[in-house]
């Protein structure tokens, strides 16, 4: 069950850190649920910072084990994760998309995103680390491009509630992996995701060009169609523009 | 946090089914842990978990299939294993740029060891040793792409 274990920290350098260092000292159990109410050191993909007011957003990260997941479907924890974020928003009558890989986006804002840390073990995914961020009541967002449950609906919301909320949509897009309905969950994934099927602007090695996003290949990669051809992208080989071209 | 605010949380925790529930402020700790039913239950599903596959450790990387003609003599990297990556995506020695490699040549590992990350689609994986042994070489630059079953080190097994 998911949030078993709950522990909450006033502060903490990041909810992921905090999860790895109890996870070396054999003190994590799957289903432990770390909550703070300031990060210190909130980490983005690699070393990008994710700019959060303390106490203003949910600063959520989850343990979870697997049952003979194959690294092969390493895909299908983006899909679920992701997933829960949105059908959380979408229970508070927001509706966004999924940015790929995993951001959670209403127009071209950024709500939430995930830092997924998993531990493999030969040809197994043993567990994972699952960070998630996601914009409550805070308003200002300095350069970036980002919005808030507080912006989307004009209220203030209970974080707590939230948390209890996202630990439930969590629990059932984990069961449905757990019970291997992974192209249900891929099925799902596709029809959240932002951009597929709109004529839009990328840029490649090659350059700019108007292609459409088709959906994600069995490593996850990005498949484009680009001048009628379909091909696959890994996350550096391919950037989202904007319609002046630049990079969103 | 005052007692009515604790009494609050001790009927969450009652009611939800919360297991354990810990909170740290600057002043003061609270841990309030609930008898769960489902516990026992919960540990066997998550135990019959995690079952020993075949490992991801290649044959030994068999001296070059195709030895070159003016090799003298057989390369003695067959008695190493090879670690190959899992998976399509971007070798990291560290957990961040600021970090220490997980190992370099030369050091001592024991299975289950964390050897390095493989960062696929933002999904980031921690690649386990399969045997314990020595780091004899490091094949693949830090932050470069890797292919699926990409050779990433080579490891003299104990």
């Amino acid at each position: 069950m998911i949030g078993r274990k709950i522990i909450f920290k006033e502060t903490l350098d990041s909810t992921n850190n905090y999860a790895a260092k109890l996870l070396q000292a054999g003190e994590l159990s799957h289903g432990t649920v770390i909550m703070s109410g300031e990060q210190t050191a909130g980490r983005g993909q690699r070393g990008a910072v994710w700019a959060a007011e303390p106490y203003k957003n949910l600063i959520f990260t989850c343990f979870l084990e697997y049952d003979k997941l194959s690294v092969a479907n390493h895909q299908s924890i983006t899909h679920f994760v992701s997933l829960a974020l949105n059908d959380l928003l979408s229970f508070f009558g927001i509706s966004a998309s999924i940015k790929w890989p995993n951001d959670i986006v209403i127009g071209n804002k950024k709500i939430a995103g995930v830092l997924i840390e998993n531990q493999l073990e030969s040809t197994l995914l043993k567990s994972s680390i699952i960070g998630i961020g996601l914009n409550v009541n805070q308003i200002e967002f300095g350069g970036f491009n980002a919005t808030s449950l507080k912006l989307e609906k004009n209220e203030d919301f209970s974080i707590e509630n939230l948390s209890m909320k996202l630990i439930e949509k969590l629990q059932v897009r984990f069961n449905q992996l757990q019970f291997k309905n992974l192209e249900g969950l891929k099925t799902d994934y596709l029809n959240q995701l932002w951009l597929k099927n709109q004529p839009s602007m990328f840029e490649d090695a090659t350059g700019i060009f108007e292609g459409k996003i088709l959906g994600t290949d069995d490593f996850g990669r990005l498949i484009v169609e680009k001048n009628s051809e379909e091909k696959s992208y890994d996350l550096k080989e391919i950037k989202f523009l904007d319609r002046n071209i630049s990079a969103i | 946090m005052n007692l009515n605010e604790i009494q609050d949380l001790i009927k969450f925790v009652s009611k939800s089914g919360v297991s354990e529930v810990e909170i740290e402020r600057k002043d003061f700790k609270i841990i309030i842990k609930a008898e769960s039913k489902v516990k026992a239950e919960q540990q066997i599903v998550y135990q019959a978990a995690a079952p020993q596959a075949p490992a991801q450790i290649a044959a030994p990387a068999a001296a070059p299939a195709a030895p070159v003609a003016d090799a003298p003599a057989v390369s003695d990297d067959s008695k190493y294993i090879t670690v190959k990556s899992p998976m399509i995506g971007t070798f990291y020695r560290s957990t961040s740029p600021d970090k220490d490699p997980f190992v370099s040549v030369g050091s001592t590992i024991q299975k289950g060891s964390p050897v390095c990350i493989i960062e696929a689609m933002k999904l980031f994986n921690e690649i386990e040793s399969e045997v314990a042994g020595k780091i004899v070489k490091v094949l693949v630059d830090d932050a470069s792409p890797v292919e699926y079953d990409q050779p990433l080190f080579l490891v003299d097994p104990a």
